[in-house]
């Protein structure tokens, strides 16, 4: 069987001002036809630039500087745009993961449809319409000719990406790039578009070259998979096999880095850490590599049992494991921390002075919630259903439309210093989230002394050290600023922060949604020690259901600003869930089962 | 839309009512004395006060305003001081001509400066693109009244191509093409400042178009270079092309008044000078309010073009 598509030792460098960045080095790939083969990766493994390089739309500067890509026989490394315009669109096809801001704003739809069936098609304006409407139809949109006529900014992201699938079909490639064509999809449309996509391609015998980082994905569409490292592939092999038996340590790292639906039940409940099998392949500790604050050489040296995990006095963990403080704080027997009685928000839009009317949108409506001491309580929902808005008001952060938010007794919106200093935020993106211009150590040492926690700036410095130390990173980073970090270290300095005031409860508002499956895990077991270490009560928002049920103790799931069922975790798959629950269970891409029939 | 539109028109009442507060009371607030500019030395205090009455100096500031606000709509702006005719006919002359000047001016600035600035963004980076950022950046910094002697110099006296100055060939029919002759050097002076901003937001606004995801989605479908530039980036780039050049139309009109003098154009700027030099107050607060006015339609214009360029407002 002949490759529809072959890369061979392909090397790119991307030159910066006195260096050079390798971010591919010497990638081997072959997609035959129709197949799909998914190309797995942390982010800046070099597996979207590799995808990128295929068809030469290698961002700025970046080079190609060894290797070969022949499609169908012919090699596309060192074309002429001129010439590569030739197989794109018509022989390989693209998707690409925004959808947002990969759709043209100032061109309807019809129109970038109608350009491209005539690019391709030599077709006449009135046919390059019907075209596009036969082929809004292909993809599942049931009212063509408003879309035809509607420009970007009026669909959804879900209706946006079957636009892009249309753009990139209606050409009729022999290959299909789609690079993470889900990613900033929400996950009850995840799966929708990947199916389309697989229904489409596997009609006309296309073959697909899928980029991905999440495994789900992977096992539910491809039948092939290549992992990838550092710019090189480490493992290939039929999608059942590496993920049901990985080869490579790396791979076998990153897939016990995905909690897995259900995965709670099987760890008893008590016990949650991921990476639990780490232990038993050679010593990969992913975090200790790309993330590698930790002064300790192993960051979790014995994950089943807990003897051994922490050092630092204080911590409850001396005793025998089986009484963990897990154990003792049974969510039921905890008083309420947090209660939010019958909390509604509005958001004006229009109205004197802009020339539209006037607007409400309730984001929030009527909910009712309380978070008991001790537990970790997870709120859930698409995005839009009002969970981030949720969590804002629950800590005084936005002014709310009516009802009453408690904090420990308290009303939120009259908190003082001492009771304000008592609940913190962690937010979804650390990057945004810290100051870039001032060092990390004055970003956790102001608030303490605003709030009264530190009395001169010397204590300060103290309890900013040992909170950076308590969330893995050395005293020695205060003096550093946000840029000089990666990912997963800024979001523990955010929780460094946070934890530094001594709070009773942390508003985690997705708190790992922006970060790589590995960093993910060391984040959330780090979350689950600190819990146990300082005594903590979480409020988890989160879009990831698995995160969700492995991490909390109690869910609660919103829709449209509603609140519309609490449950505990054990009982997710119990028969009576809502069904925008269920929507949201039926959405999880299991790794463990391989559902594709393709191959 | 029109909703919108009409809302903003709308809005330009109270504007205009507090343009002409400020352009009443600040030039009332100078410490110049009309009638002592005007008149003689030899009148006695008495002849003085009569004057003083007769134009209604004497009354209150508000009620100054008032008078002066009642001839600016019956009156044609009332009397001038110095020359005795109605302000009307001394100012709204002269302000067509700088109006025709402006959108000269206007016209070379859009023109030039899409061209230098689209030119300079699709070779981003390369030697071309340091050149003319160069060139902006020095001739953003010349000033217009020296920029102005060297294009006469060059074009007038040197290579005798273009008139020196002036608005029509006194011998000449006075036609068209003689007034776009004697537009072209002034026009193009006037323009060097406002022409460098667009062309440097023009080229910021190509680059961050060309680099932009739906760009790429165009590139990997295999639209030709020329496909893309034309249509995809030049439509993309209209909103930062018309919200510069509403911005710069400010430095248009006062380097159009520096220019009128070099040039010897008919304009405002002359009118206005004279009436300054004279303490002529009546001329000064119609010339003033008339260049807001400019000043006040133009960026309507500019906010309802982009309103319409913008499809998420236009279909709001």
């Amino acid at each position: 069987m002949t490759a529809v598509l072959t890369v061979d030792g392909l090397h790119v460098d991307f030159p910066l001002p006195g260096d050079v960045v390798h971010a591919v080095r010497g990638v081997d790939l072959e997609v035959r036809p129709g197949e799909v083969l998914a190309l797995v990766g942390e982010s800046g493994s070099g597996k979207s630039v590799t995808a990128a390089s295929i068809l030469g739309l290698l961002p700025g500067t970046a080079r190609i500087t060894a290797g070969s890509i022949r499609f169908e026989g012919n090699e596309l490394v060192g074309l002429p745009e001129k010439r590569l315009n030739v197989f794109r669109g018509a022989g390989i096809g693209m998707i690409f993961q925004d959808p947002v801001t990969s759709l043209d704003p100032s061109f309807t739809i019809g129109s970038q449809l109608g350009d491209t069936a005539r690019l391709h098609l030599r077709v006449s304006r009135d046919e390059a319409r019907e075209v596009g409407r036969t082929w809004l139809d292909r993809v599942g949109i049931t009212d063509p000719e408003r879309v035809l006529r509607s420009y970007p900014h009026e669909l959804s992201g879900g209706m946006r990406q079957r636009v892009m699938i249309a753009l990139a079909g209606l050409s009729g490639p022999k290959l299909l790039i789609a690079d993470e064509p889900t990613t900033a999809l929400d996950a009850t449309v995840q799966k929708q578009i990947l199916d389309l996509l697989l229904d489409l391609t596997g009609e006309t015998g296309t073959a697909v070259l899928l980029i991905t980082h999440d495994f789900g994905v992977v096992s539910h569409t491809s039948s092939r998979v290549a992992v990838m490292r550092e710019g090189a592939i480490v493992e290939v092999g039929e999608t059942a096999q590496v993920l049901g038996a990985p080869e490579h340590p790396y791979t076998r790292t990153l897939i016990d880095s995905v909690p897995e639906i259900g995965q709670r039940h099987s760890a008893g409940g008590q016990e949650r850490r991921l990476l639990s099998a780490a232990a038993h392949t050679a010593r990969v500790h992913l975090s200790s590599e790309t993330d590698s604050p930790r002064p300790s050489p192993s960051p979790r040296p014995s994950p089943s049992p807990r003897s051994g995990r922490s050092p630092r006095p204080g911590g409850s963990a001396g005793l025998g494991d089986s009484t963990g403080p897990n154990v003792l704080a049974s969510p039921a027997a905890g008083r309420p921390i947090l209660e939010i009685s019958r909390v509604s928000k509005d958001f004006t839009v229009g109205g004197l002075g802009t020339g539209r009317h006037k607007a409400t949108l309730r984001a929030v409506d009527d909910v009712t919630l309380s978070v008991r001491r001790g537990e970790i309580f997870g709120l859930i929902g698409e995005s839009g259903s009002g969970k981030s808005t949720l969590a804002r008001l629950a800590g005084g952060l936005l002014p709310r439309t009516a009802g009453k938010i408690n904090f420990d007794g308290t009303d939120v919106a009259a908190a003082g210093r001492e009771l304000r200093r008592r609940f913190q935020y962690v937010f979804q993106d650390a990057t945004t989230a810290l100051n870039p211009r001032i060092k990390v150590g004055d970003q956790i040492a102001r608030p303490l002394l605003r709030l009264g926690k530190a009395t001169g700036r010397r204590q300060a410095a103290e309890l900013t050290g040992r909170a950076l130390d308590l969330v893995g990173l050395s005293a020695g980073y205060a003096d550093r600023y946000p840029r000089e970090f990666s990912g997963g270290q800024r979001q523990r300095v955010s929780i460094a922060r946070a934890i530094a005031l001594e709070p009773d409860l942390l508003i985690l508002d997705e708190p790992t949604s922006a970060l790589d499956v590995s960093t993910q895990a060391t984040i959330l077991n780090l979350l689950l020690d600190l819990k146990d270490e300082l005594d903590l009560t979480y409020l988890f928002i989160g879009h990831n259901l698995a995160v969700i049920e492995f991490v909390c103790d109690r869910i609660g799931v919103m829709h449209q600003g509603s609140l519309i069922e609490t449950f505990s975790a054990d009982e997710l798959f119990a028969a009576d869930r809502q069904p925008a629950t269920r929507a949201l269970l039926d959405a999880v891409l299991p790794i463990g089962a391989p559902t594709t029939t393709k191959g | 839309m029109t909703r919108q539109i009409l809302w903003r028109l709308v809005n330009l009442v109270p504007l205009l009512f507090v343009i002409s507060l400020l352009v009443f009371f600040i030039s009332q607030a100078g410490p110049a004395d009309p009638i002592k500019d005007v008149l003689s030395q030899k009148m006695s205090a008495e002849q003085i006060e009569q004057i003083r009455q007769a134009y209604g100096l004497d009354q209150t500031a508000w009620s100054q305003y008032l008078h002066w606000l009642r001839d600016m709509f019956t009156n044609g702006g009332g009397i001038s001081l110095s020359v005795r005719s109605p302000v009307s006919g001394i100012v709204y002359p002269a302000f067509l001509n700088t109006l025709i000047l402006g959108a000269a001016t206007t016209v070379v600035t859009v023109v030039l400066g899409v061209l230098i600035g689209f030119a300079a963004g699709i070779r981003h980076g390369r030697p071309a693109d340091r050149a003319a950022m160069l060139f902006v950046q020095i001739g953003s910094n010349l000033p217009i009244y020296w920029f102005g002697l060297i294009i006469i110099w060059l074009t007038a006296v040197r290579w005798n191509w273009l008139p020196a100055g002036g608005m029509h060939d006194l011998r000449g029919d006075g036609g068209f093409g003689d007034l776009l002759l004697h537009l072209i050097a002034p026009a193009f002076a006037a323009s060097l400042v406002s022409m460098l901003i667009v062309a440097r937001f023009v080229r910021a606004a190509v680059i961050e178009s060309a680099q932009s995801d739906y760009i790429r989605t165009y590139r990997s479908q295999g639209f030709g270079r020329a496909a893309i530039l034309g249509k995809h980036i030049g439509r993309n780039i209209l909103p930062p092309i018309v919200n510069t050049t509403g911005l710069t139309v400010g430095s248009v009109i006062t380097g159009v008044v520096f220019v009128e003098t070099i040039f010897s154009w008919p304009g405002l700027g002359s009118v206005l000078l004279n009436a300054i030099a004279g303490s002529d107050y009546p001329v000064i607060q119609s010339g003033i309010l008339l260049v807001a006015v400019v000043f006040v339609v133009v960026n309507l214009i500019t906010d309802v073009l982009l309103d319409l360029l913008n499809p998420r407002l236009r279909h709001a």
